[in-house]
């Protein structure tokens, strides 16, 4: 998702840490990605409310190496250039082999291969999903995994365990927790799925939801551009003077309240529907609904009918969140407790965002001096919505992306410098030696 | 002699890099600072050979020289040079990002350990009134070999045929009967892995072999432990009773040039492991191995 791909870059990272210490106990960081290659597997467990699920991430090498070993595959031979490589349907029979779930007694479990999927691309690596069902009758609550999946065979491989989603431990597919790991002298793992309250998953989820604005630079670029001219009248195809805080404050209620109601409408409809829109549109939409702002910003152009655009592309953004929750709850209780809890994550984000700009836009345009600083913006807003659309239909960052987003890793010193310039302008517009400019900003 | 020239290391630090050269003895401090990864992926502790003066550096080498015979010298001048080889063509590599560091006070009267550490070489020289150790022992070496300045290196190759030739000098029977029963992607008991040998003995029994095999199984043994300054490790695991319980043995490949070749002799006390893996900043292949002491590793300070 756009957002999520933008994260390093943007406003995200300031604002975030801003949140961190707004919010405490906000959620986790993402581990530092290792630069020197892991041989090892990777073990994805999730929690269901009947069953449970593993998604097997196997090095390609070393399942070759494993094959050959076990006698499944001829050896190469000494000096060998190449190893063989498996069939999907051989992996499929030689995971379920080596895979044994039980319960805590010893009663076996069923077991299943759902989905096989070669190597691809440029990483070497299997992935392999299994379904886990207890028999009827027999709790799910705790499993016990005798895994043999190339430790057999190699007997230095390890693979790392992590728990990737058990609702109650508040444990989420964004922030999976390593639980452990297997290896030749240990082939055994018991997980105890967590009896936690409801509270955990959702509190979980609604950070989720905050992290999503804070670091989606794209959806904050969009809600500034609309809120740019807010304390501003429009007169004829021109914005002008400052319409007073009463109109900025109803104004920007309207527009972030149709904002939302947009972007909830296709988020509900979208995550419990499992709609799967393709991300290239919509992302190149959003990066279009900058641009229309941001011209908007300059000159009214769809002037009283903002709340209907800011409507129109909350749809849009609203495609684009619903595909970052899909994944998330199992029944349909948890998954409409998840998409309000999420949803409220994102007002509560835009809430903090609104309340650390807006009041300086009010003191800017109070002491007329907007003028310049809204068009700065919407320039700026303008150039970057083009080269996202650029990036997100070629695929490539161009090099005007590229430095909008090392820009924006400093907006938090912007916003910073906005309030001192407006705190300024504001004591310097009431000193006596000085006359009052007329407003006429636009 | 080896705290002699501890202390004169020390005299030429200031007081800050004496306070970051120094650390308790400890079985944590011990294990778990070194590995076979590069430092910027796992910490290594102590200074490092790029941050020291010239006085400084002269001094820490006379040191690192003395817990080394002429042919370990060899060794660590070579590796250091490989990785300086490795720092041409990627980040977080080279001879300066070795650290050198001190466990417990280097004193005549009381254990302590001179660890020098870095991507693929360390060792841990442990002193307790006598020099007791250099095990473990960490040698590998990517690239395996080139040339600078008209000169080839080939840091590991006298590890690597002594290793080889053992092999080669077994019957066909012989290489069956000491063929391990699995692959292997690495050395089984490497960095943090301390202690977790097999509980038997896998592999050809040195006692059952003829006497000019025994002969390359104590050369192969030698290539390692001959490294060590004075330890009589090297004399400890080629006594008639240490070898009648030596095994050899080896995986996938007995080439030691097929990637997943592995060998490995394992004695009542020596451990040595050698593995051929693929390259990872290079195409060609590259070499991990390990030299640990079932009884001394770390002096014997800890048990596992």
């Amino acid at each position: 998702m756009a957002a999520i791909s933008l994260s390093k870059s943007g406003i995200g990272a300031a604002i975030r840490a801003l949140v961190l210490m707004v919010v405490a106990g906000v959620a986790s960081i993402v581990a530092p990605a290792m630069a020197h290659p892991m041989p090892q597997s990777f073990v994805s467990v999730r929690a269901e409310p009947r069953n449970w699920h593993l998604a097997l991430r196997l090095p390609g090498d070393r399942l070759s190496v494993a094959f050959v070993q076990a006698g499944l595959l001829p050896d190469p031979g000494p000096g060998y250039t190449a190893l063989p490589v498996p069939t999907a349907g051989q992996v499929g029979t030689y995971v379920l082999d080596r895979i044994a779930a039980r319960s805590a007694d010893g009663g076996g479990w069923g077991e299943k291969v759902v989905a096989v999927q070669p190597p691809r691309g440029k990483v070497d690596e299997w992935r392999v999903d299994v379904d886990l069902t207890p028999p009827a009758g027999t709790s799910p609550q705790t499993l016990v995994l005798d895994y043999d999946v190339i430790v057999r065979e190699i007997a230095t491989h390890s693979a790392v365990v992590s728990l990737d989603s058990d609702w109650y431990r508040g444990v989420q597919p964004q922030a999976p927790h390593i639980i452990g790991a297997l290896r030749a002298d240990v082939r055994t793992l018991r997980i105890d799925r967590a009896k936690g309250g409801m509270f955990t998953g959702l509190g979980d989820v609604f950070t989720l939801g905050m992290r999503h604005i804070a670091e989606g630079t794209d959806h904050l670029l969009f809600l500034l551009a609309l809120l740019l001219p807010a304390p501003l009248l429009a007169a004829g195809r021109h914005w002008g003077g400052y319409g007073g805080a009463r109109h900025t404050v109803r104004s920007l209620l309207k527009i972030v309240t149709a904002f939302t109601v947009g972007h909830s409408l296709t988020l509900i409809l979208g995550a419990f529907g499992g709609w799967t829109v393709p991300q290239k549109p919509v992302e190149a939409l959003i990066a279009c609904s900058i641009l229309f702002s941001a011209v908007h910003a300059w000159r009214p152009v769809f002037r009283g009918r903002e709340p209907w655009i800011a409507a129109g592309f909350g749809l849009i953004h609203g495609l684009s969140f619903a595909t970052v929750i899909s994944a998330v709850g199992v029944d349909v209780w948890q998954k409409a407790a998840a998409i309000l809890s999420f949803n409220l994550g994102i007002e509560a984000m835009q809430l903090i965002v609104v309340c650390l700009v807006v009041p300086w836009l009010i003191l800017l345009a109070r002491a007329g001096r907007y003028r310049t600083f809204r068009l700065c913006g919407a320039g700026l807003a303008a150039v970057a919505s083009m080269a996202w659309m650029l990036e997100r239909v070629t695929g490539k960052p161009n090099f005007v992306s590229t430095a909008v987003a090392g820009l924006l890793d400093h907006a938090i010193w912007g916003i910073l410098a906005l309030a001192i310039a407006a705190i300024g302008l504001t004591f310097w517009r009431k000193a006596p030696v000085r006359p009052a400019e007329a407003p006429t900003a636009g | 002699m080896l705290t002699c020239l501890a202390n004169n290391f020390i005299s030429t630090l200031s007081t800050s890099q004496q306070s970051s050269v120094q650390y308790s003895l400890t079985s944590s401090n011990a294990t778990g600072y070194w590995s076979n990864l590069p430092t910027t992926l796992v910490t290594r502790h102590g200074l490092t050979l790029g941050s020291l003066s010239t006085t400084q550096k002269a001094a820490a080498m006379s040191l690192l020289n003395a817990a080394l015979t002429s042919s370990g010298q060899t060794t660590m001048t070579e590796l250091l040079a490989a990785d300086d080889q490795l720092a041409t063509s990627a980040s977080g590599y080279g001879s300066g990002l070795y650290y050198i560091s001190f466990l417990g006070t280097p004193s005549t009267s009381s254990p302590w350990i001179l660890e020098f550490t870095g991507h693929h070489y360390t060792f841990l020289a442990s002193v307790n009134g006598s020099y007791v150790s250099m095990t473990p022992n960490f040698v590998g070496v990517e690239p395996v070999t080139w040339t600078s300045n008209g000169t080839t290196h080939t840091p590991m190759g006298t590890r690597h045929d002594a290793l080889l030739a053992m092999l080669n000098g077994l019957s066909s029977t012989q290489l069956a009967s000491a063929k391990l029963s699995q692959a292997y992607d690495d050395v089984l008991v490497g960095p943090q892995k301390d202690g977790t040998f097999p509980s038997t003995a896998s592999g050809i029994q040195v006692s059952s072999l003829s006497s000019s095999q025994q002969a390359l199984v104590k050369a192969a043994i030698a290539s390692y432990a001959s490294d060590a300054n004075g330890t009589g490790q090297y004399d400890a695991y080629v006594t008639d009773t240490a070898l009648a319980s030596t095994y050899i043995s080896w995986a996938s490949y007995s080439d030691l040039s097929t990637k997943g070749s592995y060998v490995r002799i394992d004695g009542p006390r020596v451990w040595i492991e050698f593995i051929v893996q693929s390259g990872i900043v290079f195409s060609a292949n590259h070499y991990h191995s390990i030299w640990r002491d079932k009884s001394t590793d770390y002096g014997g300070n800890f048990t596992f």
